[in-house]
């Protein structure tokens, strides 16, 4: 039998070296990518989850369109003009549209997190099928690795895609407006962005998921909290106009899980204080509290998954 | 009593029930079938929990899907292993119980009884989450004939149970079927069902492949010879003596002390083989029918 | 005494542990937060800015910012408890409270694969489903109301509680649940994954919906139940009345109830592992 990678906790389980396997054990990052490939396997069945995921993948696009859309028509019908629909505020026209498109994707984000999140342990909770995960040659880190991978390369994907139609387009119509020029750098704030709130997301509902013993429950207390949070977070702040609002207040403001992204969206992007298309955007506490605070969202969320797979379930009673 | 009528049950594509025409009898029957035979369609649609895409189906006259009227006349114990974890066994089944429509005086003597039929009064008041797949089996069971039912249809209750306890559960449906009722009972261990009934279902592919008298459709089975193995300390003089007889197919010493015989006619063969072991004087130590069993019968109907 | 042990059955599931608790913070929750935001703003003297409340709700709403800015004095417990009634009671407790049980009534039981029992007795099927629908409606208006009264103490307190708009919004909060319980469940009936379909319903749909031109508000039942119990005053010209909103929401809860009944009735409901 090949000596394996001697864990330092000496369990049976953990120990690989307690594996009946005759053949080579293969890297750290083929183990967790196998447990990511399999979830990643299920979305392309033809099942009512895998429909449900692919539609709501289309719907995070509509933001994109929509305000590409609005670009469109804004220059080619009124006067050719695209400053008259983006602003003129320096350096930041055409990230103001990526930045809103996010705020108006949100909950389409929240929805494939869900699907793609919400039974990933909760489901292996339900069929026992932890007790076959943790039997096989990989550590409990490579399932919660693989299962996180899975979450963050479904949101990331829904999230990053419709920006970058959106970014292609802008490439190809608006470089003589100056799109370019503006900001540079705006690909990597898109793709920063996107990666931020896929990590938020991912790590919260595996945390959840290990913690559910289905994924409708799952489902249904990562809605409680996403969109409690929110609620709170709306109504404890709500009655203080924005030019008022202390850098306390508007941490609370921003202290929901969507706040904590869309906050951290606004630092990237470097979007300011400002109206567009009716909507308020108050100012955004400095992105490194709102940093804090999605490393602890997001740590929390790893840290609560790991506490609670394990292979066997003590049955009491 | 329940009667199908060239019934076909349709998931989607893929067919789980073909053509089947069959009736149920009082009596116990058992349903056999490889995995994906179809005999948990069979079992449903019967139950009244899927409703057939073709053909008719009745129980007692009657259409079974969404008939609460049938339902206090049957008894169900479905193959899953899910039950109400949180509750304990006599609370599981006295629900049970009154949602079958027993009386309220009734309802927890028959419940005591039910559960004690079981062998489960020990481990009734704790949580069924507490349980081993042994004692969900047989929870699940008391569930079933705790309403004193017509029909009790069970789908693999052997499952999970050691052998004590298959032993157990086998003479307490013998006994329901013994007083009238029909019973139905899946299964894939066959020895033991074999020693429940003789009457058989056996499924295939979705298709009724067989049905009644596990002997009487063994005979019919022309294709497969009937095996008859005996052990002799005179074996060589013994096959030669059994090689004039016509209607024996062949004979075989499989080992020094054995003789084995291929006959399609195993009567007459019984009829005949004393006559020959007296006149011979032949010294026999063991005689048996290798292939005149379900498991036999199984596999040559299964192979076609 | 069937339907009382499917009752007793129904109840005993949301009095588990998990959902107890679970129910009792989303109780506890409009209350707790009315207490912080009082604690924290009692000693501030600002400018009560009612439009950006308004404008978030909807723009119809926009419309009458101005007028709202006169009803609501600064720190007037009215202004308070209008809005964080509107968010956090109707808006989140209730629909939460209906969507996530009234979806769980089969679905539970499809997971759990317990279902095969209560459809094999000889109790009808809409009857077990009522059944249960009931202790859900009755579930969440009882946490919905305990949410308002709590958030009423809070910004009112004891002695102005029953001359506040808490006694209304009580009065109309079994309405939303009927309505909503209706709805849900009726989707649940149907679909295998109603919650997340619920879930765009309420925080998509009925969010945006206000901010929509036209009347397509009309298509929120959350509109209509906030004709009944108005936080904040309704424009003259706006599309739903109360009359109207009564005809809508009884329609809903009657075809919801009525339709959720009828789909179990005549369907098929097998837990998918045990399909052979």
């Amino acid at each position: 039998m090949t000596e394996g990678p001697r864990n330092s906790v000496a369990t049976p389980i953990s120990d690989l070296t307690y594996r009946d396997y005759d053949g080579p054990l293969l890297s750290r990052r083929l183990r967790w990518w196998s447990v990511t490939a399999g979830g990643l396997r299920t979305l392309w069945r033809l099942d009512l989850r895998a429909i449900a995921f692919w539609i709501c993948a289309v719907l995070c696009t509509g933001p994109y369109l929509i305000l590409g859309f609005f670009l469109w028509i804004t220059s080619t019908v009124a006067g050719g003009n695209s400053r008259a629909f983006m602003g003129s505020a320096p350096g930041v026209r055409f990230a103001m549209l990526f930045y809103f498109a996010l705020r108006l994707q949100h909950l389409f984000l929240f929805v494939v997190a869900l699907i793609a999140g919400a039974g990933s342990v909760s489901a292996d909770n339900k069929a026992n099928a932890l007790i076959v995960y943790l039997a096989k040659p990989i550590t409990k880190m490579d399932y919660l690795l693989g299962k996180w991978a899975n979450i963050f390369i479904v949101v990331f994907g829904a999230a990053l895609v419709p920006a970058l139609m959106l970014y292609l387009y802008c490439l190809a119509g608006y470089t003589s407006e100056g799109f370019l020029r503006d900001d540079p750098w705006l690909i990597l704030r898109i793709v920063a962005v996107s990666a931020i709130a896929a990590s938020v997301h991912a790590s919260l509902v595996l945390g959840f998921s290990a913690w559910c013993r289905t994924p409708r429950t799952a489902s249904a207390v990562y809605s409680a909290v996403y969109w409690g949070a929110w609620s709170i977070a709306f109504a404890l702040t709500l009655r203080t106009p924005d030019e008022d609002m202390t850098a306390a207040q508007s941490l609370v403001a921003h202290l929901s899980i969507s706040g904590v992204f869309i906050g951290l969206a606004q630092n990237i992007y470097r979007v300011t204080p400002s109206r567009f298309l009716n909507a308020d955007f108050p100012t955004p506490p400095p992105w490194h509290v709102l940093s804090v605070v999605a490393v602890v969202l997001v740590l929390g969320g790893i840290a609560a998954a790991r506490a609670r797979i394990r292979a066997v379930e003590v049955i009491r009673g | 009593m329940i009667s199908l009528s060239h019934v076909s049950r349709w998931y989607g594509q893929v067919i789980g029930l073909n053509d089947v025409t069959c009736a149920f009898q009082p009596g116990l029957t058992a349903l056999l079938g490889p995995n994906g035979a179809g005999k948990s369609t069979m079992l449903k649609l019967i139950t009244g929990q899927l409703r057939p895409t073709t053909g008719s189906l009745s129980v007692y006259g009657e259409r079974p899907f969404a008939n609460p009227r049938l339902f206090s006349r049957l008894g169900y114990v479905p193959d899953t292993e899910g039950v109400y974890t949180e509750l304990t066994g006599r609370e599981f089944v006295t629900m049970l119980a009154a949602m079958a429509g027993l009386a309220g005086s009734d309802i927890d003597s028959r419940t005591a009884e039910a559960i004690e039929t079981v062998g489960m009064t020990r481990n009734a008041d704790r949580k069924i989450g507490g349980y081993s797949k042994g004692m969900r089996q047989r929870i699940k069971v008391a569930q079933a004939i705790v309403h004193d039912p017509d029909i009790l249809v069970l789908d693999e209750p052997l499952n999970g149970l050691d052998p004590v306890a298959r032993r157990e559960l086998a003479a307490l449906l013998q006994c329901q079927a013994d007083e009238g009722k029909t019973v139905i009972v899946s299964s894939h261990i066959l020895y033991e069902v074999e020693q429940m009934t003789s009457q058989i279902m056996l499924l295939h592919r979705s298709r009724l492949l067989a049905l009644g008298d596990i002997h009487e459709i063994r005979a019919l089975i022309d294709r497969h010879p009937h095996r008859i193995a005996i052990a002799s300390p005179q074996a060589r003089e013994l096959a030669k003596r059994l090689l004039d007889l016509p209607f024996v197919l062949s004979v075989r010493l499989e080992e020094a002390s054995i003789v084995e015989v291929e006959t399609r006619t195993p009567d007459a063969f019984y009829a005949r083989f004393p006559e020959i072991v007296l006149e011979g004087g032949f010294k026999i130590a063991a005689f048996d029918s290798p292939d005149n069993n379900l498991e036999s019968v199984f596999n040559y109907l299964i192979a076609g | 005494m069937s339907d009382l042990f499917i009752l007793r059955n129904a109840i005993r599931d949301l009095l588990r542990p998990r959902r107890a608790l679970t129910a009792v913070l989303l109780a506890l929750l409009p209350g707790v937060v009315g207490l912080l935001h009082h604690l924290q703003w009692a000693t501030h003297r600002h400018a009560h800015h009612a439009s950006r409340i308004f404008e978030q709700h909807g723009r119809h709403a926009a419309q009458h910012a101005a007028r709202a800015r006169d009803i609501f004095q600064p720190y007037s417990a009215d202004g308070w408890y209008t809005v964080f009634s509107s968010v956090l009671v109707f808006h989140f407790v209730l629909v939460i409270m209906a969507l996530v049980f009234a979806t769980a009534i089969i679905a539970q039981e499809m997971e759990q694969k317990t279902i095969s029992y209560l459809l094999t007795r000889p109790v009808p099927r809409w009857r077990i489903l009522l059944t249960k629908h009931a202790v859900v409606v009755y579930a969440t208006t009882l946490v919905t109301w305990i949410s308002c009264i709590l958030l009423g103490l809070v910004t009112y307190g004891p002695s102005e509680i029953l001359r506040s708009r808490v006694p209304l919004d009580i009065a109309v909060v079994p309405i939303g649940a009927l309505a909503y319980c209706a709805l849900f469940t009726c989707l649940a009936t149907r679909f295998h994954n109603a919650l997340v379909g619920g879930l765009i319903f309420v925080f998509g749909w009925e969010s945006w919906v206000s901010s929509l031109p036209g009347n397509f508000q009309l298509l929120s039942l959350m509109a209509y139940l906030r004709v009944l119990a108005p936080h904040g005053e309704l424009p003259p010209d706006a599309p739903i009345t109360p009359r109207l909103a009564w005809i809508v929401l009884t329609c809903v809860i009657v075809i919801g109830t009525l339709g959720a009944l009828f789909i179990f009735s005549r369907r098929e409901y097998v837990p998918k592992d045990s399909a052979e």
